[in-house]
């Protein structure tokens, strides 16, 4: 067995790694298993995790994440990776799908109408995202403030990220796009090249919108749902020092 | 051998794996395919929680958390999904595996 403060040593190393708290907990257990198969042949703890140490450092060296600005393990930025994207690829598709049903709407509806219905969609998500964070989801956000300094899962923070991009995205929209009928490929003619390009810009746009607000509400309740999976790593993390 | 040479068919080999040892953690995987092997496969631990949380991503396998020895313990296993694909995969890779042992073992 490992003791308690060896056991913490690990749990120490693991966290200064930056890996979220869902993929540590098997890693953790990884690790200790290495440990204790070559316990036995060498019974001196620091000597077995100095060598298991070595048998991670390739795949849990701190990299500077160029897009994200923070700093990343390669293991961890690979696991990000094969997650989220499969969402984000399911948010696109959905996102085209959203963009055929609401061009087939402007031939029922005028534009101003589909302008509001968009905007209404968009502020109910929020609304939507708001009372499940507040209410259904009170512990996790307990948590996430206590905790702040980590990841708690792979979800985690993505969701937030989402917020102001698809905002973003929703702004230029609604700018350039509407007013024109940029968007409208059904009743809105093609009259010249810079009118195509324009057109696919501002739809990329939209389709890009609605897979981030997708992407955004996928990874919240992974997240929330996570939290139960990781409950008793929580005594091994510092908290929030202003958080009572 | 290197790796690199196994690096498309790992799927398939956890996913055979699960389908002989019915459910097995990340450190036991990587041990039973270097015992497997000889020693020749060292399924990294960088190469096989990203495929992991895949596979578990994409509901080919699912994840119970347990306590074993005073931590959590996470075992993997096979859903409906994942064995119906396994089965699938098996097959390919033989035929694969059939054909490459043909042209190996040409000879002029």
């Amino acid at each position: 067995m490992i003791s308690e403060e060896n056991n913490k040593k690990i749990i120490n190393y693991l966290l200064s790694k930056k890996i979220p708290i869902d993929v540590l907990v098997e890693v953790h257990d990884h690790i200790c298993s290495q440990i204790m198969d070559n316990y036995r042949e060498k019974n001196d703890f620091d000597v077995v995790f100095d060598e298991v140490k070595k048998t991670w450092e390739k795949d849990l060296k701190l990299n500077k994440d160029i897009w994200l600005g923070t700093e990343q393990s390669g293991m961890v930025r690979r696991i990000y990776i094969s997650t989220i994207s499969p969402v984000f690829i399911r948010g696109l598709l959905f996102g085209l799908l959203v963009y055929l049903c609401v061009n087939v709407m402007s031939l029922f509806f005028r534009e101003n109408f589909i302008q509001y219905f968009i905007l209404g969609v968009y502020f109910c998500w929020l609304i939507y995202m708001g009372i499940k964070y507040f209410s259904d989801y009170k512990e996790y956000a307990r948590y996430k403030k206590k905790y702040d300094e980590y990841k708690l899962s792979v979800y985690d923070d993505i969701w937030i990220d989402s917020l102001p991009i698809s905002f973003s995205f929703i702004s230029i929209i609604l700018q350039i796009g509407i007013k024109k009928g940029a968007w409208f490929f059904l009743n809105h003619p093609i009259e010249s090249i810079g009118d195509v390009i324009y057109r696919v810009f501002v739809i990329l746009l939209f389709i890009l919108f609605i897979a981030f607000l997708y992407t955004g509400g996928v990874t919240f309740n992974k997240s929330v749902e996570t939290i139960d999976k990781i409950k008793n790593y929580f005594p091994h993390l510092r908290s929030n020092r202003f958080y009572k | 051998m290197k790796n690199s040479l196994y690096k498309g068919t790992l799927k398939n080999i956890i996913l055979k794996l699960l389908k002989e040892e019915g459910e097995m953690y990340g450190y036991q995987m990587s041990k039973k395919a270097k015992e497997l092997t000889r020693g020749d496969l060292e399924l990294t631990e960088g190469a096989l929680y990203p495929i992991l949380h895949k596979l578990e991503r994409e509901g080919v396998i699912v994840a119970e958390l347990r306590k074993v020895n005073g931590r959590e313990r996470k075992y993997y296993l096979l859903s409906e999904q994942g064995r119906k694909q396994q089965a699938k995969h098996e097959q390919e890779m033989k035929i694969y595996l059939n054909s490459l042992t043909l042209i190996f073992n040409y000879d002029k």
